[in-house]
């Protein structure tokens, strides 16, 4: 390296930054601004891994304690179903970097202060594209348009995920895509054939884990692909976003059981390239008009059928 | 805490416990390429933890089942640790095994040793948890300083490596309250505002702990290494 123009380039101040993560002490943003550098600066994360490295020994010291049988039977089970869509239909999705991952979002005071670390380049947003991650702030549902995910793709997820396709085209009696149909009332099921826009919720990984489809009675439903909780505590709220302008409107809760399909309150179909999100808040629902919480769920909505 | 545990030597326990400085070879000079070759051609016994791994790459469910049994106790342990309530230990433990599965395939040596690679997982995945809940928000941390002293002793105890010895060592030169931060940031998940909180110290004085700790530790690590 030639000598450092910028305080990015001090190897010091890079190795002091590396350190730093390793060890935790950066906030969110700040560590997903690492971990955005790291992919295109390969002393940072040469000196990641020297310290994770190096201060493996501290982790190894903590005691180690056996997880709950039922915990390893939740995640063999979603292991399996993995790896059986992997069999079933070798569809690429799109992937994570290789590197120990984190998800999270970044704070403006922390993104200021790597900012003047480094230059800051485009990674970032392609990155979170690429990971399904996403942001409550406005101008951060710009990057939808980068993830552009298409309904082909969508559609071959689908399949992958085991999903019929015929319960996507409208067959009457489709309320269960997957799960449990507990809260499906007969009028619900009458008018599922008359679905007029899909979309396909993924987690960090780029895996499937909802399905959400508007009706034409601009009614939404909500199928769990995943019949694991994907949170611990509070409530799921999706939302609906512009991706041009950033504008995000409320839809509903998502129900605790992740085995159900839900209809929610009635919802207009934003124009300009739509999309949903999930957000972890408060039990009951986000106190702002906004998100409060991290969107861990995402996806583009695609119109299909008749024209809206 | 003594230096007694300096002495200790020994070959690793078992998978979980791979990863000594004998296995990696020298430690590389400050900001020198990391560590790329395989065992095999160290003349070593090859961890066992990769195989594991190159067949979860591969979709090998089995495999993914040795993988879980040889090292879910040291991730759980980590994530239950820091995030200090078993339900959200096993969600992050969950999502870490998961993301382990995902990226098996293109795991590399370059990327660490295969248990230090899953720890950061589970680590950086403890955090994100741990940053968005806010876990001790108005809470005091049950650690005191007999937990803290047994951690560092720790280091080697469990390892049992030339690494842990190498680390206990030079987290004994720091001064008491770096290394104070240090543990408790890598192993608690603290964050600044945290570590200010709990000392009743300016954030200021906290960060300027730790960068100095950091600085003391790479240099002895650099210097012993």
């Amino acid at each position: 390296m030639s000598s450092p123009e910028t305080p990015a380039d001090d190897p010091d101040i890079v190795d002091m930054l590396a350190a730093e993560f390793v060890l935790g002490t950066l906030d969110r943003g700040a560590r997903l601004d690492v971990e955005d550098r790291r992919e295109v600066d390969p002393l940072l994360d040469e000196r990641v891994r020297w310290w994770e490295q190096r201060l493996q020994p501290l982790a190894l010291a903590v005691p180690a304690v056996a997880p709950s049988a039922e915990c390893r039977r939740r995640i063999v089970r979603r292991i399996h179903r993995r790896a059986a869509e992997r069999t079933a239909a070798p569809v690429t999705l799109p992937e994570a970097a290789p590197s120990a991952d984190s998800t999270g979002d970044r704070s403006q005071g922390a993104r200021g202060e790597l900012e003047a670390r480094r230059g800051v380049t485009d990674l970032a947003a392609a990155r979170r594209a690429r990971h399904g991650e996403e942001l409550p702030a406005l101008g951060r549902w710009r990057a939808f348009g980068i993830a552009a995910s298409l309904l082909a793709l969508s559609l071959a997820v689908l399949l992958a995920a085991g999903v019929d396709p015929a319960a996507l085209s409208g067959e009457a009696g489709d309320g269960a895509v997957a799960g449990t149909d507990v809260d499906i009332a007969p009028r619900q099921i009458a008018v599922a054939a008359d679905r007029t826009a899909l979309s396909l919720l993924r987690d960090a990984d780029g895996q499937p884990r909802f399905i959400v489809e508007i009706r034409s009675d601009d009614s939404v439903s909500i199928t769990a692909l995943d019949r694991e909780p994907a949170t611990p505590a509070s409530s799921l709220q999706l939302w609906m976003a512009d991706g041009v302008s950033g504008e995000l409107r409320p839809v509903g809760l998502l129900p605790d059981d992740p085995w159900s399909s839900v209809r929610l309150d009635d919802v207009v179909l934003i124009e300009r390239e739509p999309a949903f999100a999930v957000s972890i808040e408060p039990a009951g629902g986000s106190p702002e008009p906004g998100p409060t919480g991290d969107v861990v769920f995402q996806g583009t909505i695609h119109p299909i059928g008749t024209e809206r | 805490m003594t230096m007694t545990t300096m002495q200790r030597t020994g070959a690793a326990s078992g998978a979980a416990e791979k990863g000594s400085a004998a296995e990696r070879g020298p430690a590389p000079e400050q900001g020198s390429a990391p560590e790329q070759g395989p065992a095999a051609e160290q003349g070593e016994r090859p961890d066992p933890l990769i195989g594991l791994l190159e067949r979860c790459g591969t979709g090998d469910v089995a495999a993914f089942d040795e993988l879980y049994a040889a090292t879910s106790s040291r991730l759980y342990g980590i994530a239950l640790r820091m995030l200090r309530d078993p339900q959200t230990a096993e969600d992050v433990l969950q999502e870490s095994y998961l993301s382990i599965w995902n990226k098996a395939g293109s795991y590399r040596r370059s990327l660490g040793e295969p248990l230090a690679w899953m720890c950061s997982i589970a680590r950086y995945r403890s955090l994100d948890q741990l940053r968005r809940r806010k876990y001790r928000e108005n809470a005091q941390s049950p650690l005191d300083e007999e937990g803290f002293a047994a951690a560092v002793d720790g280091v080697d105890a469990e390892g049992r490596t030339d690494d842990g010895a190498l680390l206990q060592h030079c987290l004994e030169r720091l001064k008491p309250e770096a290394r104070l931060c240090v543990v408790l940031a890598f192993c608690e998940g603290y964050s600044h505002d945290e570590l200010s909180e709990r000392f009743a110290t300016p954030l200021g004085t906290v960060k300027s702990w730790i960068r100095r700790g950091v600085a003391s530790l790479r240099g002895c690590i650099d210097e012993l290494a």
